[in-house]
């Protein structure tokens, strides 16, 4: 069977959704193909979720309605709408697309093939839920979501999966349930911290059985068939099978169907043009596909892409916000944006609703001679182009540094998270761009030569800064291009004690910790050392291989530029002072590594706190347990001065010897709570407290993404209500509402205070302190004694 | 020290201003000469009076300095600082003021009152000083409940490997494995229990026969860590119990010497 039709759109989410309504509207021939449910990312939401409408600002422009609200109100108003516009839907699992001469051929999973002039895809980046593979993974009580884990009561349910997903699920279930879950591997690595102290702890107690280095063998009705490694083939009665293996990411469809990706990055997108056509003429891309998460903005661009496909001249929604950002530079929005286009050649290669939203994202700044940017030891991370005019790098060596048109700068605190190194100012007032850190991340991902451009600049300026600040910018420049950058995972080690030494590593990202042998052959830590930083230099003078003389662990995710001897030597003979300095440095070591002490307990205690992820706080509150006598006047402190929620736990936190770490914000230099917040709530001030604004919506992400967990949900507190039964204990105190209008609370330093955290100025024997890392490691050797 | 307290605060600032302060009251005292006898009816003693009685009621406001959680004047460790001397120097202060002479009056049970609160006092600073690292919970060794949770744990596992076992087995098992039946009284006062004497557990070790040796191994191993966690338990129990235990004194005593005092003002102004 063949039909044909002016537009296909592939994709009933809120883009499909977008686009197809406009089509109907214009009353063009169209199909809108889709293999689940209408809206199907949210169908498959837990039943009631609350959708939020972000980013406010932006208008909805389109003939559905989307306004925030639960998941069973936006799927009706999406259903109404493709009814009320009789939108030729139709269910269809679409297998490929080709392109025959000017037209489209569309293969469908039953066979069919529909012919289309022009192509919308909108199909998300969720990709379709990897099947368990076994036979029988098609039967009605198999599934691969969970809505509503109160449907099940009473029931003995496998869950597949070891991710958060599964976990979530698992949990989640067995309140009601008699559940086991399938691990394929012997931990639950893959996730979150949180979830993995849920699960073992479900385990552990007997709530929830698990099957580990276990895989499903096949599935009958009531039962399944799981091989495990210690007993073989094992039955097991089941009503219910959840699997959540993953999915399968749509990137193969659309290469299969010739779209080009930048890179092979997993974030990378493909790029559109202004009109969202791909790099296939008529075929067209809107929605998270190309990078737009929001489902306001990818209904936007389904009824954008169907005006410009008839032709229509129509600006994009969000002209409003370009407008407010350049409106003061000139009345052409066009002609400003294209300006701004052409002085900075770091954009070149952006598509054009990259570019657009980079604009709307950032700041344009119009700065006099002699303003300052930033200063040193400022806390900030966003980055700035020069759009016009010339900025001044004030070196710690007093060089200084001129930066003009197209240059850019502040990407060493974009991409390692830590303080200013050097203050700007400006030379000759002019134009600067300042991108927040979060957009920025977005681009190095998606847009490779973005990505270059900057790594190599911070290749270059962390040598400059952390290595060789002696040596000429030709010479490095030279070795930044050789240099390459090696992440490394948490606990992974970058070389061990004894081994040769072939290579330098400066750490662009988190912090290692250092561990020397003692007598008995135990590692001991001694140190760590932080971003910014270098280590391995000690074993590669002169020629022979010399042996690492400590062992170097990961203390966070880190991110290293690596260097070989080769080119380390190179450049220090080029300039014989960096070479004087490096060897004094590295004699230095030398001695501390045969004078500290290698004391068990001293590397116990730092372990402990590195272990609590100190080393990447830059501010921690840390109580002196010689001191404390557990009066918990510092929770009492904190609630009373935040609304009733203390910010703090002492009791629920980690101890060793003479420290406790209570849970409380760290301030991260590498918030993972800042990674996913929708209205960009979270910010980090100059100072470098990790503060969460009042636009917070309550959506939980950072709660769950904080693994310190100490980040509550808070609510306003209810108001007390005077009543002479409850005085006198005759009627039950109702429980304060924890629904609704809560608030993601955390601690905010006190910065609202004068003088200070309250919870520290009411330590009434002066244990309790917020500090900085290195204060903390004097702190720690100073309990060198009075152990136990 | 080496952590600044509120005893040391800023290399003992408080403790030398009070001492000052004394020797002018105790200098004032010596130069002044009054009609009859020193008593709390000159004017010496009433300025040392009326300075104690101030002395008392900022004593009192520490109550309410504690829980100013938006004052940002000092940390309260330099207000439990001021609270601490100025508490001291009221022992000299008021024989000050009153001249040395004591009675069987209300006068003099304020006085004593206020020695006892200071003496309270000075019973809940050491404590605060001393105790502190005894707390077990506060360095990662287990919070009291999980310690009970380990010892019952051991207990069961104990008993486990003593089932059908020879006599001179179950003998061991009743010396080694204390039975833990804890009271407030006993943790806080009693003794801490011995560790396993190693000689004697070898002797009786080697004479069992072969088939109970390994068994009678690991029973010393456990009950051994047993003994260990019990005297943790006892270690957490009474830090615990010191710490706050000297606190119930010093409230109501100083209540009682405020109130006191006060009627001693009352009743020295009605008789005036």
């Amino acid at each position: 069977m063949r039909e044909e039709f002016d537009i296909a759109i592939i994709g009933a989410g809120p883009g499909g959704l977008g686009a197809a309504t406009n089509a109907a509207h214009h009353k063009i021939s169209h199909v809108l193909l889709e293999k689940g449910e209408v809206g199907n990312t949210i169908f498959e939401y837990q039943l009631r979720k609350h959708v939020m409408a972000e980013p406010g600002k932006l208008p909805l422009r389109a003939h559905v309605e989307f306004a925030a609200g639960t998941r069973e109100s936006i799927l009706e108003r999406w259903n109404d709408a493709l009814n009320k516009f009789g939108v030729n839907t139709r269910r269809a699992d679409v297998k490929a697309i080709k392109k025959l001469g000017s037209a489209f051929e569309i293969s469908v999973g039953d066979g069919s093939v529909i012919i289309a002039k022009k192509v919308v895809l909108a199909i998300g980046v969720q990709g379709s839920p990897r099947k368990l593979g076994v036979s029988g993974d098609d039967l009605p009580h198999v599934s691969y979501t969970l809505r509503d884990p109160d449907a099940f009561v009473g029931k003995d349910i496998l869950v597949v999966g070891a991710g958060d997903a599964a976990i979530e699920n698992a949990v989640a279930l067995s309140a009601k349930n008699r559940v086991s879950i399938l691990n394929r591997t012997e931990d639950f690595a893959r996730a979150k911290d949180g979830n993995v102290s849920l699960i073992t702890k479900a385990i552990d107690s007997g709530k929830i059985r698990c099957f580990y280095n276990a895989s499903t063998e096949k599935v009958e009705q009531g039962k399944v068939f799981i091989n495990t490694a210690a007993e073989g083939v094992v039955e097991l009665k089941c009503d219910q099978i959840i699997a959540r293996i993953g999915a399968i990411p749509p990137r193969k469809f659309l290469e299969s169907c010739g779209i080009v990706f930048p890179n092979n990055e997993m974030t990378s997108v493909p790029v559109v043009s202004k009109k969202y056509e791909s790099n296939i003429e008529g075929l067209y891309l809107v929605g998270s596909l190309i990078g737009y998460p929001l489902i306001k903005q990818a209904i936007n661009q389904g009824f954008e892409v169907v005006e410009h496909i008839l032709g229509n001249q129509i600006a994009p929604a969000d002209e409003v916000l370009v407008k407010e950002k350049i409106g003061g530079l000139g009345d052409d929005l066009e002609g400003t944006l294209d300006s701004i286009r052409g002085a900075l050649p770091l954009f070149s290669d952006l598509s054009e609703p990259q570019y657009r939203e980079l604009i709307i994202d950032s700041k344009v700044h119009s700065f006099v001679a002699g303003d300052i940017v930033f200063e040193e030891n400022d806390f900030t991370d966003t980055f700035f182009n020069v759009i016009s005019g010339s900025v001044e790098i004030q070196l710690p060596n007093g060089r200084a540094l001129e930066l003009a048109q197209g240059q850019f700068f502040g990407e060493i605190g974009l991409l390692s998270g830590r303080r200013r190194t050097a203050t700007v100012k400006m030379k000759n007032a002019g134009l600067i761009l300042e991108t927040p850190r979060k957009q920025m991340l977005k681009l190095l991902a998606s847009v490779d030569s973005v990505k270059r451009s900057i790594d190599r600049k911070f290749l270059m300026n962390a040598l400059a800064t952390s290595i060789f600040p002696d040596v000429d910018l030709d010479t490095l420049a030279d070795v930044a291009t050789a240099a390459q950058t090696k992440i490394f995972k948490k606990g992974e080690v970058l070389f061990r004690q004894g081994d040769p030494g072939t290579h330098l590593y400066v750490i662009r990202k988190g912090s290692v910790k250092v561990s020397i042998k003692n007598s008995e052959g135990l590692d001991i830590t001694q140190t760590y050392v932080p971003a910014g930083k270098y280590v391995g230099e000690m074993a590669l003078f002169g020629e022979e291989a010399k042996p690492r003389s400590a062992t170097v662990t990961a203390a966070v995710a880190c991110e290293t530029i690596v260097m070989e001897k080769g080119d380390f030597q190179h450049v220090l003979n080029k300039s014989p002072e960096a070479k004087r300095k490096i060897m004094l440095l590295a004699k230095e070591r030398e001695i501390q590594n045969v004078v500290a002490s290698k004391d068990e307990r001293i590397g116990g205690l730092l372990n402990f706190i590195l272990s609590q992820g100190i080393s990447d706080a830059d501010n921690v509150l840390l109580i002196d347990s010689d001191l404390c006598v557990g009066c918990d006047n510092c929770e009492a402190a904190c609630a009373a001065t935040h609304g009733g929620y203390s910010r703090l736990d002492r009791k629920g936190g980690k101890s060793f010897a003479a420290i406790q770490i209570p849970i409380s914000c760290r301030h991260c230099e590498n918030p993972l709570c800042m990674v996913d917040c929708p209205p960009d709530a979270l910010i980090r001030k100059p100072d470098g407290e990790v503060i969460i604004q009042d636009s917070c919506i309550g959506c939980g992400n950072c709660v769950s993404n904080c693994p310190y967990g100490v980040i509550k949900m808070v609510y306003p507190k209810p108001k007390y209500e005077f009543s002479l039964l409850s005085l006198l204990g005759l009627k039950k105190e109702s429980k304060p509402k924890e629904k609704g209008a809560g608030k993601a609370g955390k601690c905010d330093m006190c910065s609202n205070l004068d003088g200070g955290p309250a919870c520290v100025r009411s330590c009434p024997t002066g244990a309790a302190m917020r500090v900085k890392p290195s204060k903390m490691l004097e702190i720690v050797s100073n309990k060198r004694e009075r152990f136990s | 020290m080496r952590e600044e307290t509120f005893f040391n605060y800023k290399n003992y600032k408080w403790m030398w201003i009070h001492l000052v302060g004394l020797l002018i009251a105790l200098l004032a005292y010596w130069l002044h000469d009054p009609v009859g006898a020193p008593s709390g009816d000159t004017w010496l003693g009433y300025t040392l009076g009326t300075l104690s009685a101030l002395a008392m009621a900022t004593l009192m406001w520490f109550g309410v300095r504690k829980r100013a959680y938006y004052s940002s004047s000092t940390t309260l460790k330099g207000a439990l600082a001021v609270h601490v001397w100025l508490g001291l120097s009221l022992l000299l202060l008021v024989p000050l003021h009153s001249g040395f002479s004591f009675g069987f009056n209300v006068h003099t049970a304020a006085y004593i009152l206020i020695v006892l609160t200071v003496l309270s006092g000075v019973w809940g600073s050491v404590v605060y000083l001393t105790m502190a690292p005894e707390v077990v919970s506060h360095r990662g060794r287990g919070t009291l409940k999980e310690l009970l949770e380990k010892v019952t744990f051991i207990s069961t596992a104990a008993d486990a490997l003593t089932l059908n076992k020879s006599p001179a087995f179950i003998n061991l098992a009743k010396r080694l494995d204390h039975q833990f039946q804890p009271t407030l009284f006993g943790l806080v006062f009693g003794n801490a229990l011995p560790v396993i004497d190693q000689r004697s557990c070898a002797a009786e070790l080697a004479s069992f026969e072969t088939a109970e040796q390994e068994d009678g191994l690991r029973l010393i191993g456990i009950c051994s860590k047993k003994i260990e966690q019990i005297n943790l338990i006892r270690r957490e129990v009474r830090a615990q119990f010191w710490i706050k235990a000297w606190l119930y004194l010093h409230l109501p005593l100083a209540c009682g010497a405020f109130a006191v005092t006060i009627i001693h003002i009352l009743s020295v102004f009605f008789f005036w």
